[in-house]
């Protein structure tokens, strides 16, 4: 239920945004009107970017907890641009995922906040704004761990495998957290005016967790699944955003 | 037109290249030494109880459950505990194979169990803590099994006696 309202929150939001940019563009033509083409062309030449914000939302995490029973998940998305290549990204998600591993079914739920910075390598066209994108993160969740049921190990098979689903090590392990960092590589194309269709993976590095007791942390809140071996992890999200443009920033005078 | 549709080969080789570190390798539990344990029981002399003593020709049955226990002939043997109930039944059955001579000792085993994490493709196994007093006998009279002793009363592996019997 709480996901739904987020949900239509954002829709709502983008919706009022969208409405209101249109109402924008209108007088912006009907002033166009009035200046000549070849002066507006020469004031599209003095400018060098467009500061914007770009809010949105993951498509991957919205269409997976429709079609997963076991996934329910959300992350809000956002990007500021503070340079010309240079953007300010932040990520804000939430998680509650129940994963059955060889031994155990279990359910990790959470919250997680990403802080970091895109660089855009991409050389766009006068006046397209798509990105191929490097960047880092900094990550931490807050987080929770449910063992619902587990098959205890024995390699003594004298009495039946029975699942333990009640009792003994089962039950809720809460206030954990954990911090990582992530590599991003990822594009963003612009679908139509104002409208960015977005990918990311990113490769993570898990620097600290605070573990549950007698259990581990194998599934973390927009970290993804850790693994015994090593703190290496991987994670992706499928973004739709909406561009906000805040000031256009003049190119320097060199002539 | 060019560079978005040059865009989207690259969207697409990503979510491709994405796609592959996906995959993990499979969870297989390795590890032999942490299983769950049996319980080791030791049959001892009573009336030398620091000398061990074979039981002439013993033959262990579970109650409610018709598998062989497969056990070796020693002073010492291990068996598997039920870990759904804190206790398990087992007929310790001298000379076994003699139609006068045979002796059925039913023994409740009691005790505590403990589940401990391991690793992901392990999970969990059981560990267990000896109730005080440890076993008693279901039915009495013409019992061959005259006492018990702890010796370990945790059960975390299965290198030496946990539980002492006398006979």
């Amino acid at each position: 239920m709480k996901q739904l309202h987020t949900c239509f929150f954002c829709i709502s939001f983008l919706a009022h945004l969208v409405q209101g940019m249109a109402q924008d563009e209108n007088i912006k033509e009907q002033f166009a009107i009035k200046d000549s083409l070849s002066l507006k062309a020469k004031k599209d030449s003095l400018i060098a970017y467009v500061k914007a914000l770009r809010l949105g939302t993951d498509l991957y995490r919205l269409i997976r907890s429709q079609a997963d029973p076991d996934f329910q998940g959300w992350e809000f998305v956002t990007d500021f641009r503070i340079k010309k290549e240079l953007y300010i990204a932040v990520e804000l998600g939430n998680e509650n995922h129940t994963l059955q591993r060889e031994q155990i079914n279990f359910t990790s739920s959470g919250s997680y906040l990403k802080l970091g910075f895109d660089y855009n390598l991409f050389e766009n066209w006068e006046g397209m704004d798509n990105q191929v994108y490097l960047g880092l993160r900094y990550a931490q969740s807050s987080h929770a761990q449910q063992v619902n049921s587990y098959l205890v190990y024995n390699r003594n098979h004298f009495w039946p495998d029975q699942e333990t689903t009640i009792g003994n090590s089962t039950g809720l392990r809460n206030g954990l957290s954990a911090f990582w960092i992530e590599v991003v590589a990822g594009i963003k194309v612009q679908l139509i005016k104002n409208f960015y269709m977005g990918f990311s993976g990113r490769l993570t590095r898990l620097l600290s967790d605070k573990k549950p007791e007698n259990f581990d942390n194998l599934y973390i809140p927009g970290f993804n699944r850790k693994t015994d071996e090593n703190s290496f992890g991987a994670s992706l999200n499928y973004t739709l955003t909406y561009k906000i443009p805040i000031a256009k920033i003049k190119k320097e005078h060199l002539d | 037109m060019v560079p978005i549709r040059r865009l989207l080969y690259i969207f697409i080789s990503f979510a491709f290249i994405f796609s592959l570190t996906q995959c993990e390798k499979d969870d297989i539990c390795l590890n032999d030494n942490l299983s769950t344990p049996r319980i080791i029981i030791r049959f001892m002399d009573k009336e030398n109880p620091g000398r061990s003593k074979i039981p002439n020709d013993l033959l262990i049955r579970a109650i409610d459950n018709e598998n062989s226990l497969g056990i070796n002939f020693s002073d010492s043997i291990a068996l598997p505990l039920y870990i759904h109930k804190d206790f398990t039944q087992f007929e310790f059955i001298l000379n076994a194979n003699s139609d006068e001579l045979i002796n059925i000792d039913t023994i409740q085993i009691n005790y505590q169990r403990k589940d401990q994490y391991l690793n992901s493709a392990c999970g969990f196994r059981s560990i267990f803590v000896i109730n005080d007093p440890p076993a008693y006998l279901l039915q009495t009279g013409n019992d061959w099994i005259k006492g018990f002793t702890i010796k370990k009363d945790t059960i975390t592996d299965e290198t030496a006696a946990h539980l002492l019997f006398l006979h």
